[in-house]
């Protein structure tokens, strides 16, 4: 309740923590006012100036008749139309179509034998082209599909000989920026120090120096799957571990441990062109609202109880300062702290009051 | 840990959006009478106020697809009943220029204590004074104090219902505050001590 030592009169008459003390709309055993007042006896005009105004001002109310109101509501409902889904989205379209796909394919794995099949998936394309990149500056590439890479220094892409008969593959080592092209027929997959990171289209970072003892994949934008690579001679039909990662997500693999671990990025960057143009400017603005006008700017999930900061406000104006940057400022003004968490950020907070 | 109120608002925007009738009977039920509320405070034919909304939702429902993803639901649907409130009135007053409109729009929100003085005709000199000094808030100040305090928006809320900027909002209610300050408060206060 410190922010209130700060307050002008008008401020106060409108928080909303204040005017719900005031028209009695406060757990009586609530006695946070009645407390501060006792420290802080040279408030006393002030607030009992404002109450007299919360009170003079408070709007007089007209009549809402309930039963009108449900009718109305009730017509509007019956008033619309609900749309009617195409007949391949119907349910009995869809359990036909699958009879007749499942029998379809038992009928090719009559023909086919089942080892073969699973081969197809796992053939690791040895004849490839090769680039390397010697010099300080990035490379930068244009692949077959027209997507492009940018290879950092000391660098090597192949590219697989087969790049787009089933997937795009390509081997990397040292760090690269991906910008991939949408083909969700044929999946990118980029082999990097003993994990395969894959995607439909995107654009993404890997970091895969032979010595360092981690690897990076970054997502800018987009969905990416990243996942162990298989090692040879073990045989392994189930689907290894396979890690999704939204844009600001990063994965590092600690080569050591064999382990995927995820996080955020260093420096998450707004991804709504919308909101970039749009500073964050906020005039006691309950938090929860500025978490969520964050996580939505950033595409990052950020856990809060949201009853336990119904009574937290910001007052601030961000501009270009970094993500984690201003989670400092608003953990600090409502006493709380930030963790990062698979990839998330996580609020532990006592509320204020 | 849970959600936040306005993630779950975004989700259940989202499903409307797609078509869902749940979803649209949630927000019908979350803000109708918001919705409601206001409208018959801006117009004094409640009739067709009501009418107008449940035009209003009729048609939100059948342009839902086209619609955007507002950053707050209730500002975003205040915003565009309030609009088209005005260009309906504007329909039946055709003969009338389009910028008389908003000078011509009604603001019923009366403070309690306007009524309390009205009912009891006190004749206090201070009192008449104070009364003269409600009325003489203007249409746009009385609109701007009724959704900070009755609706309890956000000024960025405000600005984009009254399609003014963020500043001007901020006037409205501060000007009005400081303006009920000077001329009432030493009067209230005894007033409030004798009466409540």
């Amino acid at each position: 309740m410190e922010k209130y030592l700060k307050y002008h009169i008008e401020d106060i008459v409108q928080d909303l923590y204040f005017r719900k003390w005031v028209l009695g709309k406060l757990p009586k055993e609530n006695l946070n006012w009645e407390n501060w007042l006792i420290k802080n006896p040279e408030k006393q005009a002030i607030i009992e100036e404002a109450k007299s105004l919360v009170i003079a001002s408070q709007i007089e109310e007209i009549e809402m008749p309930t039963n009108t109101i449900q009718q109305n509501i009730n017509e509007i409902l019956n008033h619309i139309v609900t749309p009617t889904n195409p007949f391949y989205q119907q349910n009995w379209f869809r359990a036909v179509a699958v009879v007749l796909i499942l029998f379809t394919v038992g009928l090719v794995l009559e023909k086919t034998s089942i080892v073969s099949l699973f081969k197809l998936e796992k053939t690791i394309p040895t004849q490839a082209t090769e680039t390397e990149n010697n010099g300080i500056m990035p490379l930068n590439l244009t692949l077959g599909d027209g997507s492009k890479v940018s290879l950092k220094k000391e660098s090597k892409l192949e590219v697989s000989t087969d790049f787009g008969e089933q997937t795009r593959t390509v081997f990397l080592t040292g760090e690269a920026f991906f910008e991939v092209q949408k083909d969700p027929q044929h999946p990118f997959l980029v082999y990097a120090g003993g994990i395969v990171t894959k995607v439909l289209g995107t654009s993404f970072n890997i970091r895969a120096y032979n010595g360092e003892n981690n690897i990076k994949v970054a997502v800018r934008t987009g969905h990416v799957t990243v996942y162990r690579e298989e090692k040879v001679g073990v045989k392994n039909i189930t689907h290894p571990e396979q890690i999704l990662l939204t844009p600001n997500q990063q994965v590092v693999f600690e080569k050591k441990e064999e382990k995927l671990v995820k996080t955020l990025v260093e420096k998450p960057i707004i991804i709504l062109p919308s909101i970039e143009k749009k500073s964050f400017e906020y005039d006691e603005t309950p938090i929860t609202k500025v978490l969520t006008q964050l996580e939505n700017a950033y595409g990052v999930k950020i856990i809060f109880d949201a009853d336990l900061l119904a009574n937290c406000n910001l007052t601030a104006s961000f501009s270009n300062e970094p993500l984690f940057d201003k989670m400092d400022i608003i953990c600090e003004t409502i006493y709380a702290r930030y963790e990062i968490a698979d990839g998330q950020i996580v609020i532990y907070a006592k509320g204020c009051k | 840990m849970q959600e936040s109120l306005s993630l779950t608002e975004t989700k259940t925007w989202r499903a409307f959006k797609s078509g869902d009738r749940k979803a649209f009977e949630i927000l019908l039920n979350q803000f109708y009478p918001s919705l409601y509320n206001y409208g018959q405070r801006l117009v004094k034919n409640s009739d067709f106020a009501q009418d107008c909304l449940q035009d209003f939702f009729i048609d939100l429902w059948n342009r839902r697809e086209n619609l955007e993803e507002p950053q707050s639901i209730k500002a975003y649907l205040v915003a565009s009943y309030r609009r088209r409130l005005f260009k309906e009135k504007e329909r039946s007053f055709w003969h009338k220029r389009v910028t008389d409109l908003e000078d011509e729009y009604d603001v019923e929100v009366q403070f309690n204590i306007e009524s309390y003085l009205i009912n009891n005709e006190t004749e206090h000199e201070t009192l008449l004074k104070l009364k003269h000094h409600l009325e003489s808030l203007s249409k746009r100040q009385r609109e701007a104090l009724y959704l900070r305090f009755y609706q309890e928006l956000e000024y960025d809320e405000i600005s984009q219902i009254m399609a003014i900027n963020h500043h001007s909002a901020i006037n409205l209610v501060y000007e009005s505050l400081k303006l009920l300050r000077k001329n009432w408060v030493v009067s209230l206060l005894f007033f409030l001590n004798t009466i409540l």
